[in-house]
This record gives structure tokens, sequence and C-alpha cells, in this order.
């Protein structure tokens, strides 16, 4: 007998399936069914033999006993399965369940797809049931409070123009006393890069915007941060299935570094910033690539040891390891990459494992972090093995070059109470750099 | 303003850095005015205090901070200062009256001869316009237009919102203000103002409901609703208003009557009036990862990978230039043609006014120069501003720096392509 899921009050759930019905939820389940996403959804149905090979590369379910609810199929089985067995006829109750399997026990980590046989896409099933969720206006509320100032102010976190601006001002003004001549060029038309972050830097980590601009500086590039909204490459809503609003951002986004003619746009430490910016929003949009080349701070940073235009003084001597972000590892391919920054920065880096693309996600993607407090037990319940993983490696700091796997592997750091801080690249990097 | 261009000026240098830079501990970005009479850069005083050098002089006016340095098309040089942590736009060295706590993304008039900013004044947002701010004030501010007569649109958060508050979110706490007059109605979302070509009236994209996209005129909402809708357009002599909406998958040009357009593409944005409004230029995928230019509805033939900027019409209304990259590389189309030769970066062209002769100012290995009709010759430059025809169409305003020296020159159009 499986224990009961722990029960939750979320507003952003329970508030609206009050305002559900039948017919509202078959109107809407049908219309996402549509025959592409069918035809899609058909074939990978078609094709999985539920031999179950995919559950054991699931956090969730590893953290979790191996309770079936929580493995990639079941995860399917208890979705997906249920509305077909159904002829979308689903209720509301089944609704509750399928938001809270698909919001919050799946971070679309696609670490299950390179463990089936056949690489069936369950992050994608976990997708269409998102996508269904907001139709119905059935969102978690932080998550969906997140959606919603995207789709006011262009970035995640309610940041108006003027702070925006502000914490660039005040963090040149940093990086100045630690750099003479440190600068972060507002708009400047026709520099080789424009440099985009996600809003958490100007809100609550702006010293990582003074880290840019001290690399920069040194490293003597020619680049450029927008003083308009457009700034932000965060995308919260590709997760809510709010793709419209997801789309909205990634227009506006690509639509500043155009204006500011640039040739490419490197952005910061953060995985589904990459994704959003890169794959899904650029899709929806009708663009088949970026219109102009984005880079991964991984690569960045790569680049500007490998060319030696940044040169370390002395390594960080504190043994340290990494956390892979799924997105741009396991989506991109950027670990050997990332583990060239830890050899090049670091005395003592162990290696985590399983490493690379096959690393366990940190259980905050998939926008799960920012479905906030109600969930954050049962996320960081659900990634046991991402604990025992830290510290079987004795480092004293994770790197995570990324916002999400930040802010979650702090969250796992102290319910574990493991002995571990988290840094971003660019804080061992002005520590260690010469400058 | 451009009729007061001396065309038969051949060279003027206005300014040599070089003999002035040891004056100062910092010179940042420069900048050169439409007419090319003026060449401009932020400067850093050997005490800290920042200024702007124009033609060599320095302003009388030192401040703790300067940037978004601007000619407006007037010639008149705006700037965003700050002093003793107040904050001011500067114009030709001259503060606004006021102060305050901040100030940010100045425009001007297609003219030049209004000058407008929004503004912070005790944690809340409002508009400078001409020296002057608005009476009322807003929690937020974050798009606006400012027109040919000055008459300013933005939109603003009328309603305060608790953290994590989902539902009065969705019951709607923005709105339109339009010279300091409020819209009745609040939408969950309002985006970019647009104002007519009478001065009369506003449109903005409204987001009605949770998943209901359209375009409001004067505060009244079509009637049809889309899943999506981008920035609108005002015809220049009816006033009538498009915008690229979605529907069922598909995009289309829609107006108050729904759609106007017959063909359904992947993406639509940018719509465009030709001045005499008898053409409608639109960016447009007409399938997936195509991008090209739809005039009334029919794409062209030619089609890129990469992206299509905002097409720009010829005086005549005849013709429509774009800038476009394929392969990641970028060039220049006209009426569907596309030049043979590619470059670095190519900045919005310039169709003379008999419609013969195309210019774009382009970047290649780093240097600068003026494609004409597609062609560069040998003349290329370290840097290099907005090139202009001269009325009778022989000759360009050529305003550019070679190393220190910045210069305008008016060059015959086969010296540029020799
Ligand atoms: S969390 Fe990752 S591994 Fe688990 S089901 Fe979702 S995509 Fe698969
Ligand atoms: S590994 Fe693939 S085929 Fe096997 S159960 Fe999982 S999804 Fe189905």
């Amino acid at each position: 007998m499986l224990a009961n899921r722990r029960e939750v009050a979320d507003p952003g759930i329970d508030n609206a399936l009050k305002k559900l019905t039948p017919e509202k939820i078959e109107a809407v389940v049908r219309k996402v069914f549509n025959p592409k996403v069918s035809a899609r959804l058909k074939v990978y149905l078609d094709t999985c033999v539920h031999c179950g090979l995919c559950s054991n590369a699931c956090h969730t379910y590893n953290s979790r006993d191996k309770d079936p609810r929580y493995s990639p199929v079941g995860k399917v089985k208890q979705t997906i399965w249920e509305i077909i067995k159904k002829d979308y006829k689903v209720d509301a109750g089944f609704i509750k369940l399928a938001a809270r399997i698909a919001f919050v026990e799946c971070n679309a980590c696609r670490r299950c797809s390179m463990y089936c046989p056949f690489g069936i896409d369950i992050a994608f099933f976990m997708m269409t049931i998102r996508r269904i969720c907001h139709l119905l206006g059935v969102v978690p509320q932080y998550l969906q409070d997140t959606v919603n100032s995207h789709s006011t102010t262009m970035n995640q976190m309610w940041v108006q123009q003027d702070d925006w601006i502000d914490a660039l001002q005040w963090q040149e003004d940093d990086a100045n006393m630690e750099v003479a001549g440190a600068r972060i060029p507002l708009e400047v038309e026709g520099a080789d890069f424009m440099y985009s972050v996600i809003a958490p830097e100007p809100k609550i980590l702006a010293q990582l915007l003074a880290n840019m601009s001290i690399i920069a500086t040194k490293a003597g590039l020619n680049w450029t941060m927008p003083a308009t909204d457009g700034w932000d490459n965060s995308n919260m809503a590709m997760y809510s299935g709010d793709f419209e609003t997801m789309a909205r951002v990634e227009k506006l986004h690509w639509e500043t570094a155009l204006r500011l003619k640039v040739k490419k746009v490197v952005m910061g430490e953060c995985g589904h910033a990459f994704r959003g910016a890169v794959y899904d929003g650029p899709k929806w949009l009708s663009w088949r690539k970026t219109p102009i080349p984005m880079v991964h701070a991984i690569e960045f940073y790569y680049d500007l040891l490998k060319s030696g235009k940044i040169k370390v003084a002395k390594k960080f001597a504190e043994p340290v390891t990494v956390q892979d972000p799924c997105n741009v590892v396991r989506g991109r391919g950027l670990g050997k990459k990332l583990r060239y920054i830890m050899n090049a920065l670091c005395a003592d880096f162990r290696d985590v494992e399983p490493r690379m693309e096959h690393n366990y996600c940190c259980a905050a993607g998939g926008g799960v972090i920012n479905c906030g407090a109600p969930w954050k037990r049962d996320r960081v319940e659900g990634n046991k093995v991402k604990a025992e993983q830290i510290k079987q490696t004795g480092a004293d700091v994770i790197v995570t070059p990324c916002h999400n796997c930040h802010s979650g592997i702090e969250d796992i750091i102290g319910f574990y109470k493991l002995k571990v801080h988290v840094k971003f690249i660019s804080e061992i990097m002005v520590e260690v750099m010469e400058k | 303003m451009v009729d007061a261009i001396n065309w038969d000026e051949k060279e003027r240098m206005l300014l040599d850095l070089g003999e002035v830079k040891g004056c100062f501990k910092r010179c940042l970005e420069p900048l050169m005015n439409v007419m090319g009479d003026q060449a401009a850069v932020p400067v850093q005083t050997l005490a800290d205090k920042w200024t702007m050098l124009v033609n060599g002089k320095p302003w009388d006016l030192l401040c703790d901070r300067i940037w978004h340095p601007r000619f407006s098309p007037d010639g008149r040089l705006t700037a965003l200062v700050q002093l003793d942590d107040q904050w001011a736009l500067a114009v030709d060295g001259v503060l606004s009256e006021e102060r305050f706590d901040f100030i940010w993304n100045p425009k001007t008039s297609p003219d030049g001869a209004h000058i407008a900013a929004l503004v912070k004044k005790d944690n809340r947002h409002t508009v400078l316009v001409d020296g002057k701010t608005w009476q009322h004030n807003y929690i937020s501010i974050r798009d606006y237009a400012l027109d040919h007569q000055g008459n300013v649109a933005a939109t603003v958060q009328v309603e305060p919102l608790a953290e994590a508050d989902i539902d009065k979110f969705f019951q709607g706490t923005w709105s339109v203000v339009y010279n300091d007059v409020l819209w009745q109605n609040k939408y969950i979302n309002a985006y970019t103002p647009v104002i007519g070509p009478d001065g009369r009236t506003v449109s903005a994209e409204v987001r009605t409901d949770r998943l209901d996209y359209t375009i409001a005129i004067d505060d009244r909402a079509w009637s049809t609703k889309y899943e999506c809708v981008w920035e609108q357009a005002h015809h220049p002599k009816t006033n009538a208003v498009v915008a690229p909406a979605l529907h069922s998958g598909g995009w289309s040009m829609a107006s108050n009557d729904g759609f106007i357009w017959d063909k359904k593409y992947a993406q639509l944005w940018h719509p465009k009036f030709s001045p005499d409004g008898t053409r409608l230029a639109v960016i447009a995928s007409p399938t997936f990862g195509r991008w090209t230019i739809a005039v009334d509805d029919q794409p062209w033939k030619a089609t890129f990978g990469d992206v299509v900027l905002d097409p720009v019409f010829g005086a005549d209304s005849r013709h429509v230039a774009v800038v476009v990259k394929d392969n990641e590389r970028w060039s220049v189309a006209v009426d569907g043609t596309v030049w043979g030769d590619t470059f670095d970066m190519c900045w919005d062209p310039v169709i003379s006014p008999d419609g013969a002769t195309t210019l774009a100012k382009v970047e290649k290995g780093g240097r600068y120069a003026i494609a004409i009709n597609g062609r560069t010759g040998g003349q290329s430059f370290d840097g290099l501003w907005s090139p202009l025809f001269s009325p009778d169409k022989k000759s360009v305003l050529v305003k550019c720096r070679e190393g220190d020296r910045f210069y305008t020159r008016v060059v015959g159009i086969g010296e540029l392509l020799s």
C-alpha cells in the first residue's frame, strides 16, 4: 500500500478547480490534443513497452524508495494514459493530480529519455499536461505570479525599469572599486555582444553584475546591456504552459539584441533561460535557430580562459564540486567545457558521479522551484539522491552555473544539513583571476 | 534640420579627439548628429566629473554621471545626468528645471521638436515632456509613445498588487494614459501604445482575459479576441488600425472587423504603412523558419533563414527595403531582390527620393562603409553615422571617424563606389 501524497494547499490550483466543468475540461483537452500533438503522443505511447528502464533515471523515483508513482512512465500512466483511457472525459479531481505530477513532480530534465531504449520524451508529455492546466487556469500560485511578472514587466521578478538601470550603475561603481575603469556599458549600439541576465541578478544577487563588469573589463571586451525591457531571457511562462507569454518575452529579448546591432548574445549563468532563448522561444516564434548566435556563460568563460584573456593568479584552494545544469549540459553538451573551467580555476576539483549529461537534476528546474514555498518540502524530499551525490564528493563548495540549480541546491544543502557552500563560476573566477 | 545642411562644403573636421583626450581621464562612445555638424563624446574630467565634449568644447555642466547621450533629429544633444544623487535631463548642457529620483528612456519626436523621458519621484513614475512633468503619477510605467505634436501615450499600472495576488492580477491592474488622462478600463496587460496620425486616437495591445488578446482604440477593445496579437499600426490617412493576430495556429493581419488578409502565416509582425497609405508591409514567416516581407498579403518570393528586420518605405511609397540575414550573413533586400554582397552587419537602408538608389551603412572586418545598391567602394571608416542623400541624389553626407578625427563630407556616389 503506497502512502498518500502529502496534502498541499495551493490557491492557484485549488481555487481554479472550483470553476471547472467536465465540458470545459474536455474541450480544452481536445484542443491541446490536436492532430499534430496527438500524432506525436500516439507514436510515443505505441512505442512504450512498459519496460520501466526509465524509472531508475529519475531522481524523484530514486529519492522516494522507488515509489512507482514517481517513475517517468508512472507519471505518464497517471496523466496522459488516463486521459486517453477515459476518452478525454476527465474530472477536476484528475486535473488536480495531473497538475501536481506535471508541475511539481517532474522537472522536465529529460534524464529519463536517455535511459529509455526508444528515447521517449517523457518531459514532452508533462509539458502537454502543463499546457492543458494553463488553458484551464490551473497553475501553482507562485509559478503563475512569476508568469504574471513576465507578461507585465518582461522579467521574472517584477523589476521596475528604473531599478534595473540603477542596479547596473551601482554595480558598475562597485566594480570600479576593484578594477579601475570597469564599466557596464548601457545601450552601446554595435557592441560585439549583448549580455543578458535573469531578474534575480538585479534583484537579489547584484554582485554577479559587478563580477561580469570586472571580467569583461580585464578581458578588454566590447559589450553592452540594454537599458530597456528585453534584458531578461528567463522564462517561467515556458514552464507554466503559457506559450504566448513565453513568446512575447523571447521576442522582445531578441529584438532588443537586434536593436543594439550586436553580433551575439552572451547570457549569464542560467540553464532554463538558455533553453527558452535558444530552443522553445524561437520555435514558437518561427525561428529555426536564434536570429543571432547565443552563447551560455560556460562557453563564454571557457573561451576567456582558453584564449588567455583571463589569467588565473592563484587557484581556488578548497575542494570544489560541480552541478551540471540539465538545460546546458544534457541539452547543449557543455559538460566538458564546464570541467575545463573547473580545473582551470580550482586546485582541488572533485567531480560528481554520475556526471555530465548523466547528472541528476537539481530538482529546482523545469519551473518547480517557482511553485514556491508550499511545494518546497516535496521538492527537496524528491532529491535525496542529489544530497547523497554531493556528500560523496567530500567538497566544501559546489559550483552551479545556473540560477535554478543554485537556489535548488541551497535548499537541498539546508534540508539535508550538508556542510557545503554554493557559488557561481563568476564568483570563483573574480576571486582567483589576475586583476 | 536636414534642410540646413551645407551641401557645398566638401569636408569639415569637427573634432580631433587625439588633441584633447589627454585632458580627460576617460572618453566613452562618441556620436554624431544627423546634420553632421556636431560630434560629441562623454568624457570624465581629471577631477572625476562627467560632461559632454561637443566639437571639442566641453559643456559647462559637470555631473557625477552622464549616460544615454543622443542627438535629437533637430541637432539638440540630450543626456541623462546625475548631480548630488538626483537626476535630470540635460539638453545642450542645460538642465531640466526639476530633479528626479531617476530618469530613463528618453525619446524625441520624429522632427526632434519634442523630447520626453520617464521619471521617478517619491517611488512613483510619471512622464517628463518638453520640460514639464505630468500632474499624475503611477505605480509603474512601461511602454510609451511620443508623437510629432508632443503628445504622449503610456501603459501604466493603476492598481497596486500584493505579492502573488494572482486573482487581482487577472481582474486587471494596467491601463493606458494619454496626455495625463487615464483610460477608464483596466486590462490584465497593456502593451505598445501608438498615437494615431491626427494626434487624437490612441491604440494599444491589450489582454482582456487570461487567454484573450486584442487591440483597444481609445479604450474600446475590438470585439474579436485572439490567441495573441503584436504591435498595431495606424493608417496614415484614415487612421484605421491594423495588427497581426493569431487564430487557430495561423497569423494574419486583423482590423476591427476581423482578418483583412486571406493568407495565414507562421509568423507576422511589425506592420508598416507606406507614407501615402496605399501599401502595408509586414515582416512575415510564410513557412516555419523562413522569413520575408509580405506587402498587401503578397510575400516576396525570396525568403531568408535567420531574420528580417523592419521594412523601410521610400518617400514615394513604391519601394520597400529591408535588412535581412541568411546563413549568418547580413544584407539588404529591395522589393524582394537581395543585394549580391553580404556583410558582418547592416543598418537600416535609405531609399533615394526617386527610388533608384538604396544605401545602407554596413560593417565588414571591423570597418564601416556605405553600400550603394549592394556595392561598396574603397572607402571605409573606423566609425560611421547614418548616411543621408543630398536633395539632388548625386551625393551622400558621410559622417565618419578616422582614428581620432571626426569628419563630415559630401561625397559623390561615383566617388564612394570607386
Ligand atoms: S524529472 Fe526528469 S527524469 Fe523524472 S520524469 Fe521528469 S524528465 Fe524524467
Ligand atoms: S523506458 Fe521507455 S519504453 Fe520503457 S517504460 Fe520508460 S518510456 Fe516506456
